[in-house]
């Protein structure tokens, strides 16, 4: 096909004639009625005058004009520019050709992004080379698209797993870190809360106010001041030792303010066999915040 | 180009595609199990903060206000000062152990020798009910002397504000 292609490009002599903008819209039309209008398998070449030496440019004012330029609906056709030289009037010209895009698929065999064809201006072989419209390829190049898409997304989507993942790791980090922190707190809270169940324990079971309510009742019991020996407050407990021996209404007196007499040891008889000796009066007297009064 | 060559190329690019396609949903996934962990971090990280914040406030609160502050004057001073008030003629002071008790607080046991009258001793008790909250008056022994006045032991667990963390054995 590319050897038909080759050999049957034509182009009608006077489409060199002028420029592009000249072309009457009739010559489409005057192109389809005429005796060497292209038939599909042709590339049908032109030759237009412009003022630009730049194949873009040129490509461009030739895709605007291509519904003047080709024979056949645009849409049909894929359209190629050479520069072929200067004219004397200081433009310069260019041949378009203009291919069937059924052409072109038949002659690009395989995944070749480009087919080049050979027309004909004026006896003069001219190459043009058709990229390959994604149109004109069809579902392979829709999935080259959809391809390329992918991977950009699968890019996209891997960096931002990639950041993603790290705001994680420094997130969970920290979380760590506060988790230990809150352990270390939780501990120290403990301590602090043993510490305090203790002292509340103790500030229950240590009452110093007992030593105020003990004296205050000795000298009720007494009658007046008395003379103590020794005082011992531990455990929450009071024994207060008297200097002297309490009278019986003093130890009784004591007695009924809450005070327990805390028995003296029974000294040894010197004889066995003869009467046991009296125990001793109590010098010593015990109380605790329970039972002051 | 041939046909097989034809296929390979189409085969190639249906297996890229597929590949591609595997690739974006798996990091999809990935990305979405991300999200729910980075949620979750989130969330521990919050609860974590809340009930770090709860333990600090209920170790500043500690156990009660504190008789002594260390970082104004030696506690053993402070404490040879509040008794020498309460009438006791003070010999020596001393710390024997100390433990934390709430933030920047420490529950001290001071050990303190000196002399009182009995109005003292009943002056000293009354302070130790008064500052109950502060103070323990662990023990007291005192003992009659010829002259009226009594040698007195005591034993006090206080509240200390600032105490360092290992404190002085002994002072005045």
């Amino acid at each position: 096909m590319l050897g038909r292609a080759d050999a049957t490009a034509a182009g009608p002599p006077d489409a060199a004639a002028g420029p592009a903008r000249d072309a009457p819209t009739a010559d489409r039309a005057a192109a389809l009625a005429a005796p060497d209008s292209p038939t599909p398998d042709q590339v049908f070449v032109r030759a237009i005058d412009l003022p630009t030496l730049s194949l873009r440019q040129a490509r461009a004012a030739v895709a605007q004009q291509l519904d003047i330029l080709s024979p056949l609906p645009p849409a049909e056709v894929a359209a190629s520019v050479v520069l072929l030289g200067p004219t004397e009037e200081g433009l310069n010209r260019f041949a378009v050709g203009i291919a069937p895009r059924r052409l072109l698929a038949r002659a690009a065999d395989g995944p070749a992004r480009a087919v080049t064809l050979t027309g004909d201006l004026d006896g003069q072989p001219i190459r043009f080379r058709f990229d390959r419209s994604a149109r004109a390829e069809g579902p392979a190049s829709w999935l080259e698209a959809a391809t390329v898409a992918g991977m950009c997304l699968a890019i996209v989507l891997a960096g931002a797993s990639w950041r993603l993942g790290r705001e994680v790791d420094a997130m969970q980090a920290r979380a760590d870190d506060a988790g230990q922190q809150v352990q270390r707190l939780r501990g120290q809270a403990a301590s602090v809360g043993r510490v305090a169940g203790a002292w509340r324990a103790a500030a229950a079971s240590r009452k110093a106010g007992v030593v105020d309510c003990a004296l205050a009742d000795l000298a009720k019991a007494a009658g007046g001041p008395v003379k103590l020996a020794r005082l011992t407050l531990a455990d929450g407990q009071l024994t207060v030792r008297l200097a002297e021996a309490p009278s019986d209404a003093m130890a009784a007196g004591l007695r009924e303010l809450g005070f327990t007499p805390v028995a003296a040891p029974a000294p040894a008889p010197a004889d066995p066999a003869g009467p046991a000796a009296a125990p001793p009066a109590a010098l010593e007297f015990r109380t605790d915040a329970g039972a002051c009064r | 180009m041939s046909a097989a060559a034809d296929t390979q190329g189409r085969t190639l690019r249906y297996s890229l595609a597929a590949l591609t396609a595997v690739a974006a949903l798996g990091l999809g996934l990935r990305l979405a199990g991300q999200f729910g962990a980075l949620d979750a971090a989130r969330a521990d990280l919050a609860t974590a903060r809340q009930s770090a914040a709860d333990l600090r406030r209920a170790a500043a609160t500690g156990v009660g206000p504190p008789l002594l502050d260390a970082r104004a004057a030696s506690p053993n001073a402070a404490l040879a000062q509040r008794l020498a008030a309460l009438g006791l003629t003070v010999r020596e002071t001393r710390m024997l152990a100390a433990t934390p008790a709430g933030k920047d607080l420490a529950v001290a046991r001071f050990q303190a020798d000196g002399r009182a009258d009995p109005a003292a001793l009943d002056r000293l008790a009354l302070w130790a009910a008064a500052n109950g909250r502060s103070a323990i008056l662990e023990q007291l022994t005192a003992t009659a002397g010829a002259d009226g006045k009594s040698d007195v032991q005591l034993q006090l667990d206080a509240l200390v504000r600032g105490l360092p963390q290992k404190p002085p054995q002994t002072g005045s």
